[in-house]
């Protein structure tokens, strides 16, 4: 890919994170599990209080204000799209407890923050977005002091298992297109020469939110349905890409199931013997 | 056969001597404790002219005996209700002196935490004759404290559903907005708060600050008289009440009225509380709980308090044939005598009842009938069932609509978004808590609603409140208190 095609995809899933779309479907975390991961996920990395921490790729900025004001640390979240770096800013300054999270409009491959400095970095749901995961993981290692804590949460997805429909946009949209298998990203963490790796099957979360996913669509097609009995229309289901969302879904289920689509968690930390990195 | 020996000599009540049955059956043996020492003793079951007993005996104090069901088919029915527990990933104590007594949760216990209670504070801003928390002089809760309390329900639960905060009266902790934030923050699904609603009446800042952390607000309400209010509350509230639920409507919260029904005060409002709940814009269900009998309580007859099936009757009876006895439906998570359920759906005309929909024993009989209907969709559909029928079902929030939604599936065509449809959805819920004449071990073993303690334990609602747990707990956090507060200031300074 091209400097000019990754800006593009950067861009674009950006874009495509503040969608009203990405709202109904992954709600205001825009990940799978919600807070609930997003503050598991602080456990693993063992946050203390006073702690600085980063948030990359932050969107509007939720999960950094809850890990700021569950932790007590202070959390600098980093996103590349302006829309949402600026939402973000606006719901921490109107949040009626107030967190020590701010935010910066910026490329996490090339965190504009000084290196060595941060107690942890996480990115959850948005490394598989990156088109240069290799190099993304290596800034974040650059931004930890020696002993920090990285911690990851993403989509994993065995090689070669997506149905044609979940390639492209809408992939994208979900984290598949590029999105690496369990060991992916494992291997990604130890040649960035971090050490001390431990990670977690959270894929349940990902079948509670086809779940809800399903009930949400499951009323919106029986609204559609009322409205067109009472135009005497034919009864259509929600589409995407020419596909009916049910049986999407069920494809969906079944890979989760089977254990070739799924949501990890990893946390591995950076060496503490200076000079061995 | 010679009977002129032995017991009938004398022949004085000239009744002839034929063995008589005994005016009951008798249902099962279980354990309980002594209304006066507390001491945990055995338990008779029994039933009579179709009502439910429980007799036991204290070596110390003598007999006992309450009515804890006036309905004997419908409490020896809803057993099948009965579905298998959940275990907790953590417990946090011992199994040294058998239940209830090694509460918090011990490794007996058979059921995980569907619904954590945190009381903030022993203060209250009423002084109602009726109120099983005893609120008072006692503690209050530091932030601190309630962040570890969270963090313990975390570890405990991994997905924890919902947390209630409760007192006292949680909306006078001047910390509540951050508590409720707390929970939230750690991806707790629901927080509710339980409230008189004084300080929503009268407080425009403070329920700025609870329409941005959208919490479900657990109102009491007791009814529709002043009477009412005035013999369970002590004084007038009811233009306070319906002032409180105006403003939360306007502020976009949603509510669920919880009534405390009392023999002889307002048994016959259950259907009139209904009613109302159905058309208030802000109410999303009604919970209607038997008044307990601890902490504080008016006098009462053991052989007369109101049961789950004098409610339900008495919703039948009061609401015009809306309701028959089968649209409601034992819980199966707690023990199912402890709650009944039902979800309706209501555009203002119609009330249809989920139950005249689907068969729920189809999906929710653990027992007499194990295999599931065959529709392609059974298995969403029971596990749809199995989240309204729970103590953490929250009435008013998109899963409950998305649940509803897929129960019914093609049944009914429900003419809304999931978003708007949660408004047309209305829970009524039926709890029956334990006092000291009911308290079964068989159903605390079983609870799913505890209340967190900030030393790590969660102890069974009814024990906390039956057995000496909540008066041992109030003393020592406020010592505790007493101790904090004593301390010189500025150490953090060195």
């Amino acid at each position: 890919m091209s400097r000019l095609e990754e800006a593009a995809a950067k861009a674009c899933c950006a874009d495509l994170y503040q969608s009203e779309l990405a709202r109904l479907i992954l709600g205001d975390t825009r990940h799978p599990g919600g807070l609930r991961l997003t503050h598991r996920l602080g456990r693993l990395m063992g946050l203390r209080r006073d702690d600085w921490v980063v948030d990359l790729a932050s969107g509007n900025g939720a999960s950094a204000s809850a890990i700021s004001r569950a932790f007590h640390c202070r959390v600098v979240g980093i996103e590349y799209g302006r829309a949402a770096a600026l939402e973000a800013r606006e719901k921490a300054r109107a949040a009626p407890i107030p967190s020590r999270a701010g935010f910066i409009q910026g490329d996490a491959e090339q965190p504009p923050l000084r290196a060595g400095r941060f107690d942890a970095v996480f990115a959850e749901c948005s490394l598989s977005l990156f088109p240069d995961k290799a190099r993304a993981v290596g800034e974040a290692v650059r931004l930890l002091r020696p002993g920090g804590k990285l911690g990851l949460s993403d989509v994993t997805v065995a090689p070669g298992c997506l149905p044609p429909e979940l390639d492209g946009s809408l992939g994208r949209l979900l984290c598949l297109a590029d999105a690496l298998d369990v060991n992916g990203y494992t291997g990604l963490l130890e040649e960035a020469g971090l050490e001390d790796l431990y990670r977690e099957d959270a894929s349940n979360e990902v079948l509670g939110l086809l779940e809800e996913l399903q009930a949400k669509l499951g009323a919106f097609t029986a609204w559609q349905s009322f409205q067109n009995v009472n135009d005497a229309g034919a009864t259509t289901s929600p589409r995407f890409n020419g596909m009916d969302w049910s049986v999407l879904l069920h494809q969906v289920k079944e890979l989760v199931t089977a254990g070739r689509l799924g949501y990890w968690l990893y946390v591995a930390q950076k060496t503490a013997e200076p000079g061995r990195d | 056969m010679d009977t002129s020996t032995g017991d009938n000599a004398g022949g004085g009540s000239g009744r002839p001597r034929v063995k008589q049955d005994a005016d009951f059956i008798f249902h099962e043996l279980t354990r309980s404790i002594c209304p006066e020492c507390r001491t945990v003793i055995d338990a008779q079951i029994i039933l009579r002219e179709n009502k439910v007993y429980m007799r036991k005996r204290c070596p110390a104090h003598g007999w006992f005996e309450g009515i804890i069901s006036s309905d004997a088919e419908m409490y020896v029915n809803s057993a099948r209700f009965n579905k298998p527990g959940t275990i907790p990933l953590e417990f946090s104590t011992e199994v040294k002196d058998g239940c209830p007594l090694d509460c918090g949760l011990c490794p007996e216990h058979k059921q995980h935490i569907c619904l954590a209670l945190i009381e903030v504070n022993t203060a209250c801003n009423l002084n109602c004759p009726v109120c099983f928390a005893n609120a008072g002089i006692g503690y209050s809760l530091t932030l601190e404290q309630v962040e570890g309390m969270l963090d313990r329900f975390v570890e405990l639960e991994g997905d924890p559903e919902v947390v209630q905060f409760s007192g006292g009266e949680p909306t006078i902790h001047p910390d509540l907005p951050a508590m409720i934030q707390a929970a939230k923050d750690r991806g707790i699904r629901q927080v509710m708060v339980n409230t008189n609603g004084v300080r929503l009446a009268r407080d425009d800042r403070f329920l700025e600050t609870l329409a941005q952390l959208e919490p479900v607000i657990y109102f009491q309400f007791d009814g529709l008289r002043r009477e009412t209010y005035r013999t369970i509350r002590g004084e007038d509230l009811l233009d306070t009440k319906l002032l409180a639920l105006n403003r939360l409507h306007q502020a976009g919260l949603d509510a669920v009225l919880v009534a405390a029904i009392e023999r002889g005060v307002n048994e016959d409002e259950v259907g009139a509380i209904v009613e109302f709940g159905l058309q208030h814009p802000a109410v999303r269900g009604v919970v209607l709980q038997p008044v307990t009998h601890v902490g504080r309580h008016l006098p009462f007859d053991p052989m007369q308090r109101v049961t789950i099936p004098d409610v339900i009757h008495g919703i039948v009876e009061q609401t015009n044939g809306r309701f028959v006895l089968e649209d409601f439906v034992p819980v199966p998570c707690c023990f199912p005598t402890c709650q009944v359920n039902s979800y309706i759906y209501t555009d203002g005309e119609t009330v249809m009842p989920l139950p005249r929909l689907l068969k729920i024993e189809d999906y929710l009989d653990y027992i007499t009938n194990r295999a599931l209907p065959k529709a392609p969709d059974a298995a969403q559909v029971q596990q749809a069932l199995e989240g309204l029928w729970s103590a953490s079902a929250v009435a008013g929030t998109e899963k409950t609509a998305g649940q509803f939604q897929c129960a019914c599936g093609p049944g009914m065509e429900l003419p809304y978004s999931v978003s708007h449809l949660k408004e047309h959805i209305f829970q009524i819920a039926i709890k029956d808590f334990l006092d000291a004449y009911t308290f079964n071990v068989k159903q605390v073993m079983k609870c799913c609603v505890g209340i967190l303690v900030p030393d790590g334990r969660v102890i069974p609602f009814c024990a906390y409140n039956s057995v000496g747990y909540r008066e041992q707990i109030r003393e020592q956090l406020a010592l505790e208190q007493g101790r904090r507060q004593n301390e010189p200031v500025g150490r953090s300074g060195g």
